[in-house]
């Protein structure tokens, strides 16, 4: 397969991810410790998700308003095969919190509000946008390198998705003993987000008999 | 030492800005391959080749793209710190486009077919004819109005190997692509789910694995 067929036969995966955050926000609560280093942070579901059918657009669901993620209409929506393709997430980290839409299928971020700038240099204020902007793609980035280690593991078909199609056909919250974390807590942590930064700064060398202007 | 750019705030400005101010919607690309020695120069020469230029009422054209200044959407005129923030550079990408509302357009069109045929005495219109009537009417109707404006920034973060560009249209973006491919000689692919999972230097096990899964079946007995 040449890479736009790789693409565009993986898209499943960004609806896959979100349906996994879903599910572990519901057994935790929202309080994830995030890699390696368990940083704690809040990944929460907000009021705005849009569940469409597996390969058939069209018969799409969208839920605003209230908590639709706990509301049984969106259970009902997961019991006929819909997946989650759009969902508004509300992360926040050492009391910063950003809010923003992610669309599935590309995981694009969207309509991010992201913490308050305080910077009043105004040139100063391009540079705290965008480190905020980062600070919550490297948060996403790391949720998701934790949800493929698990998903290209063999423990999400032994441990990972039989719990989720339980969850999907209960009407019970799930709870933190639901989620498999003994069995999936290798596989999640085989695979760091970090790998990113460290090409990042082989960049930053490479440039260095160049520098970028201070 | 680079001077600062006179002010990424200008209140006055009437567009609304992604990169320095206003919503954050954008389109996340990661830049493939490594910037070569040299890149300072080479780069301001081709955003100059690259910047916008604008339409006039007399020329053929009707749509315009091209690199402006981030701040200075009406201004062409590039140095290297016109566009280079620390480890970003920042441009803005503009499109502009002459929107003649088509309902409009003919009637003036026929309008103008009419007063020709009555001062030349014709009955019909050769193919040619027509064709000269419309240039001439599109060009006089350009002349009345401006053209449509549309600028999207774009963010490169030189160390992250990112570009964020402040528009999630699939054509908006492929135009976007190109420009960029072309004025900085790299290659750029879209975040997506596989992408974004590459990105991980994943071992050549998991890396086959990703090739090979299928989707998974989270409710039985539905045929996915």
């Amino acid at each position: 397969m040449d890479l736009i067929d790789l693409i565009e036969s993986r898209r499943f995966l960004g609806s896959e991810f979100l349906m996994w955050l879903w599910f572990k926000s519901e057994c935790y609560d929202g309080l994830f410790d995030l890699g390696p280093e368990k940083r704690p942070i809040e990944v929460i579901l907000d009021d705005a998700m849009t569940l469409e059918a597996f390969l058939a657009e069209t018969e799409r669901n969208t839920f605003k308003g209230g908590a639709p993620a706990y509301s049984p209409e969106a259970k009902v929506a997961l019991r006929q095969g819909k997946r989650l393709s759009r969902a508004k997430l509300r992360v926040i980290e050492e009391g910063r919190e950003w809010v923003f839409t992610i669309k599935a299928e590309t995981l694009d971020l969207s309509s991010i509000n992201i913490p308050a700038v305080l910077s009043r240099e105004e040139d100063e204020k391009f540079y705290e946008r965008m480190f905020l902007v980062e600070e919550i793609e490297n948060i996403m980035a790391a949720l998701y390198a934790e949800f493929i280690g698990i998903r290209l593991s063999p423990s999400w078909n032994e441990a990972m998705l039989p719990v989720m199609r339980q969850w999907i056909q209960s009407d019970e919250p799930a709870k933190p003993e639901t989620y498999p974390a003994a069995a999936v807590e290798a596989a999640a942590l085989s695979i760091s987000s970090t790998n990113q930064d460290s090409s990042a700064q082989q960049t930053t060398g490479e440039t260095s008999e160049e520098p970028v202007p201070a | 030492m680079p001077h600062k750019p006179i002010s990424l705030y200008n209140h006055e400005r009437s567009r609304v800005l992604g990169a320095l101010f206003g919503t954050l919607s954008y389109k996340v690309f990661y830049v493939q391959g490594e910037i070569e020695p040299g890149w300072q120069e080479r780069y301001l020469e081709k955003v100059r080749k690259y910047a916008f230029e604008a339409l006039t009422p007399d020329g053929d054209e009707e749509a315009s793209d091209g690199w402006v200044p981030i701040d200075r959407p009406l201004n062409v005129e590039f140095d290297l710190h016109t566009f280079l923030y620390d480890r970003y550079i920042n441009l803005g990408f503009r499109q502009d486009k002459y929107a003649i509302p088509a309902g409009l357009l003919k009637a003036h069109i026929e309008e103008r077919e009419r007063e020709y045929m009555i001062q030349n005495n014709k009955e019909r219109l050769g193919k040619f004819e027509r064709e000269d009537i419309k240039v001439m009417v599109k060009r006089k109707l350009k002349e009345k109005q401006l053209p449509r404006m549309k600028v999207t920034d774009m963010s490169w973060d030189l160390q992250g190997k990112r570009v964020r560009f402040w528009s999630q249209s699939n054509s908006v973006c492929e135009l976007f692509q190109s420009y960029f491919e072309e004025t900085f000689e790299l290659k750029i692919v879209p975040a997506n789910p596989y992408i974004n999972a590459i990105q991980y230097n994943l071992s050549d096990a998991l890396s086959q694995e990703l090739d090979l899964i299928d989707p998974a079946e989270f409710v039985d007995g539905l045929e996915y």
